[in-house]
């Protein structure tokens, strides 16, 4: 049975993880007897751990949010594979099942907008999620971007990147800052004979208390991150070479570099200079 | 009727303007929304004697449903049925000609979209309105709730400065047969012949011989959201577009689907994806959306609402499930227009922003087939041509 360590979620979460994943036992990061272990979220001690990771740890998960931040040099000679959550999303997954299915036809646009209270972009780095984003926006598209045009409001409170891809496909990604409290997260995909959409404006539930009624939007990040150990433990199981997926998430980090020189240079890059 | 409507016991008795439709070829919405309000009374119907037979026939059964003369001759249409306003719909290439003539008569001048096809004849329209004084409006959908709303909800700092703006402005419908669908060696489809066939849905905005793509044909409506939400003039441009859904668009080379990133002054950038995705991507017509973001707040606004679902047994395939109500956008475009002409003050689309969206627009075209962004650079009206 796999011993899975995890880091980055607070109990309650481990707990609902741990019932839905049995019978992998799912335990605390840092753990010296577990076989593999997975980071779902910001976690400073499992970054500061990582180089001094058990030897017996085989294999760590990363996800994308976490790896933007940058990737430990040294795990031990552990391998390391780094998942975008975002593609575990039950509504993303959804979505990417109709394309296959070839439902909606050929991609022609994804449309995305992640809001959020993080920092305004002051700094060299794009945010993380914009990193998620264009990695989802790859994989939906089926191909990489081949041109990227990027644009910052002043302040740095929101940024839009601008993909072309083959053949007349593009993406428009959006990333706000709001203030603290609830995020937003839309994502629409037209195709050629069809279109999904996945707007948390039209998943949010009212809720009256007096005064303005307010909203609550079902979190779908619980059942994002259970499908995400779930695929990992069949990787484990099966002994699954994965390096295209570590690639799609290190294709997303190129395009968010050229992203960053699009900003500077005012320019679009095209694929052949990223 | 009375040339003059009944007064209240407050105001004075309001003039009531006297309107041709010069040229219904096209949307005839446009006039139908002007004279359902109580200023703007419908005298005559006006067109070129050079138009081929289907367009008189439009024009003929427009006037013939309203029981006014339809006269084959512009000049004399506004001169001798004393016309104050114009209300512009024929083919798109034809428009600014049609405004400026109707404006060199003395009338005031409501416009269909697009504004125009070509660079010199926005130049044209432009510095003639100015020279004429006449009131323009370019017809528009700021009237609709939810855009009222939004406007007050940015006019009351609630959301702070703006950062962001993002436009999603997708029609789900049809135009002709899907991309891929034509047999080899089948011929081209034809864009006017489509465009008149289209009339019979209301699906023509691209009547004329041009072919135009999504974005000149209709983006004149979110570009006109984003004028009614902030004064701050783009300055740069990145857009992308291809033929992704119709053959029609396929075979002329212009596209169903765009996106364009905006750059305006201080510092605000937008977005902007618009399509005519086919009728099977939305069950009501299409997702029309605003995306704030300002330094306090943002917001998400669907464009459509307020609505009421409609569903029932047998319902047809083209009905919208999701119907809009409480839409005044006829009465509030025709309403801003007689209080400019009483005050002389613009109107809520007035010639100098339509123009500024026609170049916006044009920047937008030039990066698709660049695929570089496009700065524009502001332009005086003494650049503009003398307008002969």
């Amino acid at each position: 049975m796999i011993r899975l360590a995890v880091a980055g979620v607070d109990d309650a979460t481990l707990r609902d993880l741990g019932r839905r994943l049995q019978p992998v036992r799912l335990v605390r990061w840092p753990c010296e007897e577990a076989d593999a272990a997975a980071v779902l979220g910001p976690c400073d001690a499992a970054r500061r751990d990582l180089s001094a990771a058990s030897p017996s740890l085989r294999t760590l998960l990363v996800c994308g949010d976490v790896a933007a931040a940058g990737l430990p040099s040294d795990s031990s000679g552990g391998e390391i594979r780094v998942r975008n959550l975002d593609r575990s999303r039950p509504s993303r997954q959804l979505i990417r099942q109709q394309l296959d299915a070839g439902k909606l036809g050929t991609p022609a646009l994804v449309r995305s907008h992640r809001w959020t209270s993080c920092a305004a972009v002051t700094s060299n780095r794009l945010p993380s999620g914009l990193l998620i984003d264009i990695d989802v926006a790859q994989w939906l598209m089926g191909s990489p971007a081949e041109l990227v045009y990027a644009a910052k409001s002043v302040g740095g409170e929101a940024i839009q990147i601008h993909l072309g891809f083959v053949a007349g496909g593009m993406a428009l990604l959006d990333w706000g800052r709001i203030p603290e409290g609830d995020e937003y997260r839309s994502l629409s995909v037209l195709g050629s004979s069809g279109a999904a959409y996945a707007d948390d404006h039209a998943n949010r539930q009212l809720v009256f208390g007096g005064g303005p009624a307010r909203t609550r939007v079902a979190d779908e990040t619980l059942r994002g991150m259970a499908n995400l150990l779930a695929d990992f433990v069949k990787e484990l199981d099966g002994n699954r070479v994965c390096e295209k997926v570590n690639a799609a998430w290190h294709d997303a980090v190129r395009v968010g570099g050229a992203a960053m020189r699009s900003l500077k240079t005012g320019q679009a890059i095209r694929r052949e200079d990223f | 009727m009375s040339p003059t409507a009944e007064a209240t016991p407050q105001e004075a008795p309001a003039k009531i303007f006297r309107c041709a439709a010069v040229s219904a070829v096209k949307h005839d919405y446009v006039a139908r929304g002007m004279i359902s309000h109580p200023r703007f009374e419908l005298v005559v119907v006006a067109d070129e004697p050079h138009i081929p037979d289907w367009a008189h026939e439009r024009n003929q059964a427009f006037a013939d449903e309203f029981k006014v003369p339809y006269v084959r001759d512009v000049e004399r249409a506004l001169k001798e049925f004393h016309v104050d306003v114009a209300i512009v719909s024929p083919e798109a290439e034809r428009h600014c000609d049609l405004s400026i003539r109707a404006a060199r008569a003395g009338c005031h001048i409501v416009q269909d979209k697009p504004l125009t096809t070509r660079r010199s004849e926005a130049d044209r329209l432009r510095t003639e309105m100015a020279r004429l004084g006449k009131r323009f409006l370019m017809w528009n959908r700021n009237g609709l709730p939810a855009l009222v709303e939004t406007r007050r909800l940015v006019e009351s700092g609630e959301l702070g400065a703006l950062r962001a703006v993002h436009l999603d402005f997708y029609f789900a419908k049809d135009a002709g047969a899907p991309k891929g669908s034509r047999q080899p060696g089948y011929p081209l489809v034809n864009w006017q012949a489509h465009q008149i066939a289209a009339h019979l849905d209301g699906s023509d905005g691209g009547l004329g011989v041009e072919p135009m793509g999504e974005l000149a044909i209709e983006g004149i409506y979110p570009l006109a959201y984003l004028r009614a939400l902030t004064d701050a003039a783009v300055t740069r441009v990145f857009a992308r577009g291809a033929p992704h859904f119709h053959q029609l668009n396929a075979d002329n080379g212009v596209e169903d689907l765009a996106t364009v990133t905006l750059e305006l002054e201080g510092g605000l950038i937008a977005s902007l994806a618009i399509g005519r995705i086919g009728l099977a991507s939305h069950p009501s017509g299409g997702e029309i959306k605003l995306r704030l973001v300002g330094t306090k707040g943002a917001a998400v606004i669907n464009e459509a609402r307020p609505d009421v679902g409609i569903y029932y047994r047998n319902q047809p395939a083209r009905e919208p499930r999701q119907r809009r109500v409480a839409v005044e956008n006829d009465f509030l475009l025709a309403d801003d227009f007689a209080q400019a002409i009483d005050s002389g003050r613009p109107t809520m689309l007035d010639v100098e922003e339509s123009w500024k969206i026609f170049r916006t627009v044009e920047a937008a075209l030039e990066s698709i087939r660049t695929g570089q962004p496009v700065a524009l650079r502001k332009q005086a009206l003494s650049e503009s041509g003398d307008g002969t």
